[in-house]
Protein backbone atom coordinates (compact mmCIF):
# COMPACT_ATOMS: atom_id res chain seq x y z
CA UNK A 1 0.00 0.00 0.00
CA UNK A 2 2.76 2.32 0.57
CA UNK A 3 4.31 1.50 -2.53
CA UNK A 4 1.18 2.58 -4.43
CA UNK A 5 0.43 5.92 -2.41
CA UNK A 6 4.46 6.45 -3.20
CA UNK A 7 4.08 5.54 -6.88
CA UNK A 8 1.26 8.51 -7.34
CA UNK A 9 3.12 10.65 -5.20
CA UNK A 10 6.36 10.21 -7.25
CA UNK A 11 3.64 10.42 -10.61
CA UNK A 12 1.80 13.77 -9.02
CA UNK A 13 5.57 15.42 -8.88
CA UNK A 14 6.98 14.70 -11.81
CA UNK A 15 6.84 16.46 -15.03
CA UNK A 16 3.73 16.27 -17.74
CA UNK A 17 6.28 18.39 -19.63
CA UNK A 18 8.66 15.12 -19.33
CA UNK A 19 11.95 17.40 -19.67
CA UNK A 20 11.73 18.58 -15.95
CA UNK A 21 9.12 18.67 -13.17
CA UNK A 22 6.53 21.10 -12.64
CA UNK A 23 7.60 21.66 -9.22
CA UNK A 24 9.37 24.75 -9.52
CA UNK A 25 6.19 26.33 -10.71
CA UNK A 26 2.75 27.63 -8.59
CA UNK A 27 0.41 25.29 -10.97
CA UNK A 28 -2.47 26.08 -8.25
CA UNK A 29 -2.17 29.59 -8.79
CA UNK A 30 -1.93 30.39 -12.41
CA UNK A 31 -1.25 34.13 -12.99
CA UNK A 32 -2.20 36.23 -16.31
CA UNK A 33 0.04 38.30 -17.59
CA UNK A 34 -0.35 40.56 -20.63
CA UNK A 35 2.82 42.16 -23.10
CA UNK A 36 4.13 42.34 -26.42
CA UNK A 37 5.94 39.56 -27.90
CA UNK A 38 9.63 40.08 -28.39
CA UNK A 39 11.25 36.43 -29.30
CA UNK A 40 9.68 33.12 -30.22
CA UNK A 41 12.30 30.86 -30.24
CA UNK A 42 11.02 27.28 -31.90
CA UNK A 43 13.20 24.66 -30.03
CA UNK A 44 13.19 22.04 -27.46
CA UNK A 45 12.63 20.62 -24.88
CA UNK A 46 10.60 23.80 -24.47
CA UNK A 47 9.67 26.51 -27.18
CA UNK A 48 10.30 29.71 -25.34
CA UNK A 49 8.51 32.81 -25.67
CA UNK A 50 9.73 36.19 -23.95
CA UNK A 51 7.03 38.64 -23.23
CA UNK A 52 7.47 42.52 -22.13
CA UNK A 53 5.40 43.57 -19.94
CA UNK A 54 5.04 47.44 -17.69
CA UNK A 55 4.96 47.04 -14.00
CA UNK A 56 5.14 50.18 -12.60
CA UNK A 57 6.25 51.61 -15.39
CA UNK A 58 8.88 49.32 -16.18
CA UNK A 59 9.52 46.88 -19.15
CA UNK A 60 10.22 43.92 -18.04
CA UNK A 61 10.95 40.73 -19.39
CA UNK A 62 9.44 37.14 -19.15
CA UNK A 63 10.85 33.97 -19.88
CA UNK A 64 8.01 31.62 -20.68
CA UNK A 65 8.65 27.97 -21.29
CA UNK A 66 6.12 25.91 -23.12
CA UNK A 67 6.26 21.93 -24.86
CA UNK A 68 8.69 21.11 -26.96
CA UNK A 69 7.82 22.59 -30.94
CA UNK A 70 6.84 19.44 -32.50
CA UNK A 71 4.24 18.79 -29.87
CA UNK A 72 3.29 22.30 -30.67
CA UNK A 73 2.91 21.68 -33.91
CA UNK A 74 2.16 17.87 -34.22
CA UNK A 75 -0.26 17.78 -31.25
CA UNK A 76 -1.58 21.28 -30.56
CA UNK A 77 -2.38 22.73 -34.29
CA UNK A 78 0.48 25.58 -33.47
CA UNK A 79 2.28 27.12 -36.66
CA UNK A 80 5.25 29.35 -36.33
CA UNK A 81 2.85 32.25 -37.40
CA UNK A 82 0.45 31.58 -34.19
CA UNK A 83 2.11 33.91 -31.89
CA UNK A 84 4.74 36.26 -33.29
CA UNK A 85 7.30 39.11 -32.19
CA UNK A 86 5.43 42.09 -32.01
CA UNK A 87 2.33 41.36 -31.18
CA UNK A 88 -0.25 42.31 -28.14
CA UNK A 89 -0.82 39.30 -25.96
CA UNK A 90 -2.49 37.93 -22.52
CA UNK A 91 -0.55 35.04 -21.11
CA UNK A 92 -1.74 32.96 -18.62
CA UNK A 93 1.24 30.83 -17.13
CA UNK A 94 2.22 29.03 -13.58
CA UNK A 95 4.72 31.00 -12.18
CA UNK A 96 8.09 30.45 -10.41
CA UNK A 97 7.70 30.68 -6.76
CA UNK A 98 10.24 33.13 -6.21
CA UNK A 99 8.71 36.06 -7.99
CA UNK A 100 11.78 38.13 -8.58
CA UNK A 101 12.64 36.11 -11.63
CA UNK A 102 10.06 36.68 -14.35
CA UNK A 103 10.04 32.89 -15.23
CA UNK A 104 6.83 30.87 -15.86
CA UNK A 105 5.48 27.75 -18.11
CA UNK A 106 2.38 28.44 -20.62
CA UNK A 107 -1.08 27.60 -19.82
CA UNK A 108 -2.54 29.30 -22.90
CA UNK A 109 -1.54 32.25 -24.89
CA UNK A 110 -4.59 34.94 -25.75
CA UNK A 111 -4.01 37.12 -28.91
CA UNK A 112 -5.84 40.36 -29.60
CA UNK A 113 -8.28 39.41 -32.04
CA UNK A 114 -9.34 36.58 -28.98
CA UNK A 115 -7.83 33.86 -30.61
CA UNK A 116 -6.93 31.33 -27.86
CA UNK A 117 -3.08 28.90 -28.52
CA UNK A 118 -3.17 26.65 -25.69
CA UNK A 119 -0.07 24.54 -24.34
CA UNK A 120 -1.84 21.21 -22.98
CA UNK A 121 0.56 19.62 -20.43
CA UNK A 122 -1.32 16.37 -21.14
CA UNK A 123 0.59 16.13 -24.87
CA UNK A 124 3.21 13.86 -23.49
CA UNK A 125 1.87 11.07 -22.30
CA UNK A 126 -0.95 9.88 -24.31
CA UNK A 127 -1.79 6.14 -23.71
CA UNK A 128 -0.14 5.57 -20.92
CA UNK A 129 -2.76 4.71 -17.50
CA UNK A 130 -0.93 5.69 -14.42
CA UNK A 131 -1.84 4.28 -10.72
CA UNK A 132 -4.77 5.69 -9.43
CA UNK A 133 -6.49 6.51 -12.59
CA UNK B 1 33.52 4.08 -70.93
CA UNK B 2 29.80 3.41 -71.90
CA UNK B 3 30.69 -0.52 -71.35
CA UNK B 4 31.73 0.47 -67.84
CA UNK B 5 28.46 3.07 -67.16
CA UNK B 6 25.93 0.24 -68.05
CA UNK B 7 26.81 -2.28 -64.71
CA UNK B 8 27.41 0.68 -62.51
CA UNK B 9 24.00 2.01 -63.52
CA UNK B 10 22.19 -0.97 -62.45
CA UNK B 11 23.97 -1.88 -59.76
CA UNK B 12 23.03 1.83 -58.11
CA UNK B 13 19.55 1.11 -59.32
CA UNK B 14 19.73 -2.08 -57.50
CA UNK B 15 20.64 0.03 -54.45
CA UNK B 16 18.45 2.49 -54.33
CA UNK B 17 15.56 -0.04 -55.04
CA UNK B 18 16.92 -2.48 -52.01
CA UNK B 19 14.01 -1.43 -49.31
CA UNK B 20 11.78 -1.76 -52.02
CA UNK B 21 12.87 -5.07 -52.91
CA UNK B 22 13.07 -6.04 -49.24
CA UNK B 23 9.26 -4.76 -48.56
CA UNK B 24 7.87 -6.99 -51.41
CA UNK B 25 9.96 -10.39 -50.39
CA UNK B 26 7.59 -12.92 -48.78
CA UNK B 27 7.13 -12.33 -44.81
CA UNK B 28 8.97 -8.98 -45.25
CA UNK B 29 6.40 -6.17 -44.36
CA UNK B 30 7.14 -2.81 -45.41
CA UNK B 31 7.70 -0.40 -42.33
CA UNK B 32 9.30 2.75 -43.84
CA UNK B 33 8.11 5.90 -43.45
CA UNK B 34 7.36 8.64 -41.14
CA UNK B 35 5.05 7.57 -38.76
CA UNK B 36 2.49 9.90 -36.72
CA UNK B 37 1.50 8.99 -33.54
CA UNK B 38 -1.90 7.68 -32.82
CA UNK B 39 -2.13 6.41 -29.05
CA UNK B 40 -3.13 3.16 -27.87
CA UNK B 41 -4.13 0.01 -30.31
CA UNK B 42 -7.67 0.37 -30.10
CA UNK B 43 -9.76 -2.32 -28.23
CA UNK B 44 -6.60 -3.90 -26.00
CA UNK B 45 -6.33 -3.33 -22.32
CA UNK B 46 -4.94 -0.16 -21.24
CA UNK B 47 -1.39 0.32 -21.07
CA UNK B 48 0.21 0.20 -17.28
CA UNK B 49 2.59 2.61 -16.01
CA UNK B 50 6.16 0.85 -15.05
CA UNK B 51 5.63 2.57 -12.08
CA UNK B 52 2.71 0.35 -10.93
CA UNK B 53 5.44 -2.68 -11.76
CA UNK B 54 8.48 -1.36 -9.76
CA UNK B 55 10.54 -2.76 -7.28
CA UNK B 56 10.91 -1.12 -4.01
CA UNK B 57 14.46 -0.62 -4.57
CA UNK B 58 12.93 1.21 -7.79
CA UNK B 59 10.79 3.12 -5.88
CA UNK B 60 13.70 4.02 -3.17
CA UNK B 61 16.00 5.25 -5.83
CA UNK B 62 13.37 7.66 -7.21
CA UNK B 63 12.54 9.15 -3.98
CA UNK B 64 16.16 10.13 -3.17
CA UNK B 65 17.24 10.94 -6.46
CA UNK B 66 17.74 14.55 -6.56
CA UNK B 67 16.55 16.45 -9.99
CA UNK B 68 19.10 18.45 -10.44
CA UNK B 69 21.18 15.15 -11.48
CA UNK B 70 18.75 14.92 -14.54
CA UNK B 71 20.77 13.97 -17.61
CA UNK B 72 17.68 15.71 -19.67
CA UNK B 73 19.60 19.55 -18.25
CA UNK B 74 22.66 18.35 -20.52
CA UNK B 75 20.32 17.31 -23.38
CA UNK B 76 20.98 13.64 -22.62
CA UNK B 77 17.99 11.53 -24.60
CA UNK B 78 15.98 8.73 -23.16
CA UNK B 79 16.15 4.82 -24.32
CA UNK B 80 13.58 2.39 -25.16
CA UNK B 81 10.65 1.37 -23.79
CA UNK B 82 10.40 5.57 -22.43
CA UNK B 83 10.64 6.54 -26.26
CA UNK B 84 8.14 4.18 -27.24
CA UNK B 85 5.79 6.40 -24.30
CA UNK B 86 6.65 9.84 -25.44
CA UNK B 87 3.69 11.65 -28.17
CA UNK B 88 6.97 12.22 -30.79
CA UNK B 89 6.84 10.73 -34.50
CA UNK B 90 9.51 8.92 -36.18
CA UNK B 91 10.94 7.67 -39.53
CA UNK B 92 12.17 4.28 -40.22
CA UNK B 93 14.41 3.47 -42.96
CA UNK B 94 14.47 -0.29 -44.24
CA UNK B 95 17.92 -1.64 -45.44
CA UNK B 96 19.09 -5.01 -46.63
CA UNK B 97 21.35 -5.45 -43.32
CA UNK B 98 19.69 -3.13 -41.02
CA UNK B 99 16.70 -0.77 -40.33
CA UNK B 100 17.75 2.62 -38.74
CA UNK B 101 14.84 4.44 -36.47
CA UNK B 102 14.96 8.17 -36.78
CA UNK B 103 13.25 9.87 -33.85
CA UNK B 104 11.92 13.16 -33.58
CA UNK B 105 12.38 13.17 -29.89
CA UNK B 106 15.78 14.23 -28.90
CA UNK B 107 17.24 13.74 -32.06
CA UNK B 108 17.67 9.29 -31.55
CA UNK B 109 18.82 7.48 -34.22
CA UNK B 110 18.65 3.81 -33.57
CA UNK B 111 20.17 1.06 -35.83
CA UNK B 112 18.92 -2.25 -35.59
CA UNK B 113 20.90 -5.04 -36.62
CA UNK B 114 19.42 -7.63 -38.76
CA UNK B 115 20.21 -11.59 -38.20
CA UNK B 116 22.35 -13.00 -40.43
CA UNK B 117 24.01 -10.50 -42.08
CA UNK B 118 27.35 -10.77 -40.04
CA UNK B 119 27.10 -7.74 -37.82
CA UNK B 120 29.23 -9.08 -34.43
CA UNK B 121 27.45 -9.78 -31.05
CA UNK B 122 28.35 -6.90 -28.76
CA UNK B 123 31.09 -7.43 -26.65
CA UNK B 124 31.18 -8.09 -22.73
CA UNK B 125 32.12 -4.04 -22.09
CA UNK B 126 29.95 -2.75 -24.42
CA UNK B 127 27.19 -0.93 -22.95
CA UNK B 128 25.70 2.07 -24.38
CA UNK B 129 22.75 4.21 -23.17
CA UNK B 130 20.46 3.04 -26.66
CA UNK B 131 22.04 -0.46 -25.86
CA UNK B 132 22.09 -2.76 -28.64
CA UNK B 133 19.54 -4.13 -31.31
CA UNK B 134 19.48 -7.32 -33.58
CA UNK B 135 16.16 -7.44 -35.85
CA UNK B 136 14.46 -10.15 -37.44
CA UNK B 137 11.40 -10.33 -39.58
CA UNK B 138 9.16 -13.35 -38.55
CA UNK B 139 5.31 -14.17 -39.56
CA UNK B 140 5.74 -10.91 -41.33
CA UNK B 141 6.53 -8.73 -37.86
CA UNK B 142 9.80 -7.19 -37.33
CA UNK B 143 11.15 -8.07 -34.11
CA UNK B 144 13.84 -6.35 -32.18
CA UNK B 145 15.32 -7.49 -29.09
CA UNK B 146 17.59 -4.39 -27.30
CA UNK B 147 20.01 -5.19 -24.36
CA UNK B 148 23.56 -4.33 -23.32
CA UNK B 149 22.14 -1.17 -22.27
CA UNK B 150 24.00 1.58 -19.57
CA UNK B 151 22.22 1.74 -16.21
CA UNK B 152 19.69 4.71 -16.76
CA UNK B 153 18.28 6.73 -13.99
CA UNK B 154 14.84 7.28 -16.03
CA UNK B 155 15.46 4.29 -17.80
CA UNK B 156 11.63 3.17 -17.68
CA UNK B 157 9.80 6.29 -16.42
CA UNK B 158 10.55 10.26 -15.97
CA UNK B 159 9.62 9.91 -12.65
CA UNK B 160 13.35 8.70 -12.02
CA UNK B 161 12.59 4.97 -12.40
CA UNK B 162 15.73 3.46 -13.62
CA UNK B 163 16.97 0.69 -15.80
CA UNK B 164 19.97 -1.88 -14.73
CA UNK B 165 22.51 -3.16 -17.23
CA UNK B 166 19.88 -6.07 -17.07
CA UNK B 167 17.28 -4.22 -19.02
CA UNK B 168 16.14 -6.50 -21.86
CA UNK B 169 13.60 -4.48 -24.73
CA UNK B 170 11.79 -6.84 -26.95
CA UNK B 171 9.48 -5.09 -30.00
CA UNK B 172 7.34 -6.14 -32.54
CA UNK B 173 5.98 -4.00 -35.71
CA UNK B 174 3.59 -4.44 -38.48
CA UNK B 175 1.44 -3.50 -40.71
CA UNK B 176 -2.30 -3.59 -40.57
CA UNK B 177 -3.69 -1.81 -43.85
CA UNK B 178 -1.89 2.08 -43.82
CA UNK B 179 -1.20 1.68 -39.60
CA UNK B 180 2.23 0.71 -37.89
CA UNK B 181 1.49 -1.27 -34.75
CA UNK B 182 3.88 -2.25 -32.06
CA UNK B 183 4.07 -4.43 -29.35
CA UNK B 184 6.90 -3.99 -26.74
CA UNK B 185 7.74 -6.23 -23.73
CA UNK B 186 10.24 -4.56 -21.27
CA UNK B 187 11.79 -6.79 -18.47
CA UNK B 188 14.41 -5.98 -16.17
CA UNK B 189 14.17 -8.28 -12.68
CA UNK B 190 16.68 -5.82 -11.04
CA UNK B 191 13.76 -3.22 -11.72
CA UNK B 192 10.77 -4.67 -12.12
CA UNK B 193 7.98 -7.31 -10.24
CA UNK B 194 7.59 -8.61 -13.99
CA UNK B 195 8.14 -7.43 -17.48
CA UNK B 196 5.37 -4.57 -19.12
CA UNK B 197 3.90 -4.29 -22.38
CA UNK B 198 3.25 -1.14 -24.24
CA UNK B 199 0.96 -1.38 -27.45
CA UNK B 200 0.25 1.69 -29.58
CA UNK B 201 -0.22 2.73 -33.23
CA UNK B 202 0.88 4.77 -35.94
CA UNK B 203 -0.33 6.56 -39.37
CA UNK B 204 1.68 7.05 -42.04
CA UNK B 205 2.20 11.37 -42.13
CA UNK B 206 3.89 13.39 -44.79
CA UNK B 207 5.29 15.86 -42.61
CA UNK B 208 8.99 15.67 -41.97
CA UNK B 209 10.27 14.84 -39.09
CA UNK B 210 10.91 18.35 -36.77
CA UNK B 211 13.89 18.61 -35.29
CA UNK B 212 14.21 18.20 -31.57
CA UNK B 213 17.59 20.72 -31.65
CA UNK B 214 17.86 20.59 -28.30
CA UNK B 215 19.19 23.87 -26.74
CA UNK B 216 21.35 22.87 -23.95
CA UNK B 217 21.26 26.61 -22.32
CA UNK B 218 17.71 26.29 -21.93
CA UNK B 219 17.71 22.56 -21.17
CA UNK B 220 19.56 23.50 -18.16
CA UNK B 221 18.18 26.67 -17.08
CA UNK B 222 15.28 25.21 -14.49
CA UNK B 223 18.33 23.43 -12.87
CA UNK B 224 20.22 26.32 -11.66
CA UNK B 225 16.37 27.43 -9.69
CA UNK B 226 16.11 24.53 -7.47
CA UNK B 227 16.89 24.47 -4.48
CA UNK B 228 19.33 22.14 -3.31
CA UNK B 229 20.46 22.43 -0.06
CA UNK B 230 17.73 19.85 1.19
CA UNK B 231 18.94 16.94 -0.54
CA UNK B 232 22.75 17.81 0.53
CA UNK B 233 21.94 15.91 4.66
CA UNK B 234 22.11 12.55 4.13
CA UNK B 235 19.76 12.24 6.96
CA UNK B 236 17.21 13.60 4.71
CA UNK B 237 17.54 11.72 2.38
CA UNK B 238 16.96 8.79 4.12
CA UNK B 239 14.02 10.12 5.42
CA UNK B 240 12.34 10.38 2.34
CA UNK B 241 12.72 6.65 1.27
CA UNK B 242 9.08 4.49 1.32
CA UNK B 243 9.64 2.69 4.07
CA UNK B 244 9.10 5.88 6.34
CA UNK B 245 6.79 7.73 4.02
CA UNK B 246 3.72 7.93 5.73
CA UNK B 247 4.96 5.81 8.26
CA UNK B 248 6.88 6.21 11.52
CA UNK B 249 10.44 6.40 11.55
CA UNK B 250 12.72 4.10 13.50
Amino acid sequence: MRGAICAVALLLASSAAAHHSLSLFETGAPVTLQGVVKRVDWRSPHTLIFVETQEGGVATEWRVETVPNSWLINRAGWTIDSVKPGEQVTVELYAYSDKTIKYGFLRRVIKADGKVWASPLDIGRRGQREPGQ
Amino acid sequence: MRRVAGPVVLILACILAAPMLLAQAPGVPNLAGIWNRKGPIPGRPPNVSPVTLARARAIGFAAAFDEVLLPSYDCSPVSVPVILNDNYNFQITQMADRLIFRYEKEDVVRTIWLEGHGHPDPGVYDYTLHGHSKGRFENNQLVIETSKFVFDPRGFHDSYIPSSTQKKVTERYWREGTLLRMESVSEDPMILKEPFRYHFEWELTKNALIAFDCNPEDSGFARKLFETKKYQDPDLIHMRLPQYVGGVAP
